[in-house]
């Protein structure tokens, strides 16, 4: 659940100089946050049809404005998410939300196991769907997009202290809709906590 | 261990973990390759319609997008379709439609 370290933001600061220089090399930015942003228009649509389109414009956006982009230091899903949040606010179309199911690939997890993490998977997707719009927006930017608070405020226009506030109260409220982790999350706590 | 949300929740281990949880549920990928691909088609045809082009040959996902099952169905139905049509034309005395004729 890290955020970006500073060598993985210095690789994504060449990734973003090597498409400046070169179009083709603008293809992996594509595939590492596409599915991330589609999921957070998705998030503020409810409509898969305009998630994907406001997906489809935020990265024509992101084409047009390469050559300008100047780098601040921040992953570039931040700017991604601030232009399609711009998008959405623009476009105030905002219908029912209609849950989607993960498209997975882990061929090493058993067929039980994957089961199991599937339908736990569904219940945490569906939960948040029903979070508050705000806190549904701080969660996916929080944990879908591995966003600092401070980017977060940015993107949401909200104060840091804010955006806190929304988090600690979408968790709080997920806690209760979704019981105890699975063991595994458990397990993992438990190991971090002994070698802390 | 590091403060996840930057809140007070030392000591919540519950509440560390639910943060494992939602990370690894949302971290998922939505979108199958052919969503990618449809996706980044369509936004490499407004950035072509807004005067930017050159990403059509840049972006190798363009390729294997044209080279997919049910585009290249796609193009069959669409190559049996003329061909029924001059068939029937053909039939009725029409003849090949004018675009046929003149290539």
């Amino acid at each position: 659940m890290a955020h970006k370290t500073e060598s993985e933001l210095a690789a994504e600061r060449e990734l973003i100089l090597a498409a400046q220089r070169d179009r083709a090399a603008f293809a992996p930015l594509y595939e590492r946050y596409v599915d991330q942003i589609f999921a957070y228009a998705y998030s503020l649509t409810h409509n898969r049809e305009l998630a994907e389109d406001v997906t489809a414009a935020t990265f024509a956006r992101a084409i047009e404005e390469l050559p300008r982009f100047e780098w601040r230091g921040v992953p570039y899903s931040a700017w991604l998410y601030r232009v399609a949040a711009n998008l959405v606010a623009r476009d105030k179309r905002r219908p029912g939300w209609i849950e989607l199911s993960p498209h997975l690939h882990d061929d090493e997890e058993s067929p039980e196991d994957a089961a199991t993490r599937l339908d736990r998977d569904a219940r945490i997707r569906a939960a948040v769907a029903e979070l508050p719009a705000d806190q549904r927006q701080a969660v996916l930017l929080r944990f879908g997009g591995d966003l600092r608070n401070k980017e977060i405020a940015g993107i949401m226009e909200r104060s840091e202290g804010a955006v806190k506030l929304l988090t600690f109260r979408a968790m709080t409220t997920l806690r209760k809709r979704l019981g105890a982790p699975l063991p595994a999350e458990r397990d993992e706590q438990g190991a971090r906590r002994r070698h802390a | 261990m590091p403060e996840p949300l930057g809140l007070d929740l030392a000591g919540d281990a519950e509440l560390t973990a639910l943060g494992v949880e939602l990370h690894a549920a949302l971290q998922q990928p939505w979108l199958s390759g052919l969503d990618r691909a449809r996706i980044h088609a369509r936004a490499v045809e407004i950035a072509e319609a807004h005067g930017h082009g050159g990403f059509r040959r840049a972006w190798p996902q363009l390729a294997q997008l044209s080279a997919h099952p049910a585009m290249v169905g796609g193009a069959a139905a669409a190559v049996l379709a003329l061909a029924g049509l001059v068939a029937l034309r053909e039939r009725r005395g029409h003849g090949a439609p004018s675009v046929l004729r003149a290539a």
